[in-house]
């Protein structure tokens, strides 16, 4: 350090030193970034929303075609145990407050 | 426009109010956080980020201190994050290089000069900014907003959420720190 600056000198240095300034047209450049901060946070929302209906409607689809494909398979199920069961077990099964006795016998 | 007018323009989002804040607390925003981060890029792109969190949160301003209060409190927040965040950065940069043959870079605080001294004491400026960098984050802002700000200790107090005695005592500790740190320095010359 040279010797005509002493710690006093370092120290005070700073007295009445001016403020800083940004660089021209700061304002415009804040305004700017908070337009497009809010523009991208739009289409964010937008983008969030479009992404939960999607969603939704894949997921309802999806039960509604499972809910149809298992009642189909049910429907053949039952279609196909009736042409291999007698009639009365048929009878029987749909019916179970007939009385045994009222059935015919095969 | 009074205060009182520029918030309620604010929260509606009038594109004349935010001009206005931004025109009014530029030049002590850009100011303090250039005197705690020391480099003009950084300070320009944390001033810009403290106005946006300004026009994003105003909504939740309750008015219980002044605005110019609130603005430097979220400028010295953002500045000492930002600060702690390179440091680490810094520090894991050197952990990972002390791996790699050959390199002598280390942790030394590069010269700032700030744009506001005149030019015949840019030389000591500089070394007292050197010395500022290394003081504790609280010490550091007590110092640069009452010396480079010009504050009151009641302001100061205020901003940093502390009483007038605290801030005096910490004034006191970092001039102590201070001088201890230029002598180290003028003795190591």
């Amino acid at each position: 350090m040279p010797a005509s600056h002493t710690q006093d000198d370092i120290f005070f240095c700073i007295d009445g030193i001016r403020r800083a300034e940004p660089k021209p047209f700061f304002t415009t450049r804040v305004i700017n970034r908070f337009r497009k901060y809010e523009e991208e946070s739009t289409v964010s929302v937008i983008t969030r929303m479009g992404w939960a209906v999607t969603l939704l409607i894949i997921l309802i689809i999806g039960n509604g075609l499972l809910l149809y494909t298992s009642s189909r398979s049910n429907d053949q199920a039952i279609r196909k145990w009736r042409s291999t069961t007698p009639r009365w077990v048929v009878e029987y099964t749909e019916h179970p407050g007939t009385s045994v006795y009222s059935t015919p016998n095969p | 426009m009074t205060e009182q007018e520029l918030i309620q323009g604010l929260i509606i989002g009038e594109e004349s109010a935010y001009r206005s804040l931004v025109d009014q607390f530029q030049v002590p925003v850009y100011n303090t956080i250039l005197s705690l981060v020391q480099s003009e890029p950084d300070a320009e792109d944390l001033a810009q980020e403290v106005f946006l969190q300004v026009f994003r949160s105003v909504k939740q301003f309750k008015g219980e201190s002044k605005l110019s209060t609130w603005i430097y409190r979220i400028a010295t927040t953002k500045s000492i994050d930002f600060i702690r965040s390179k440091k680490s950065k810094k520090r894991f940069a050197f952990i990972y290089r002390l791996g790699a043959p050959g390199d002598k870079e280390n942790l030394s605080i590069p010269d700032f000069h700030h744009p506001g001294v005149v030019s015949e004491r840019k030389e000591q400026a500089a070394q007292l900014f050197q010395a500022i960098a290394q003081l504790p984050e609280n010490q550091k802002t007590a110092f640069i907003l009452t010396r480079l700000e010009q504050l009151s200790h009641a302001a100061v107090a205020e901003i940093m959420g502390i009483t007038v005695p605290a801030v005096e005592s910490l004034l006191h500790r970092g001039r102590v720190n201070l001088k201890k740190l230029l002598d180290k320095k003028a003795d190591l010359m």
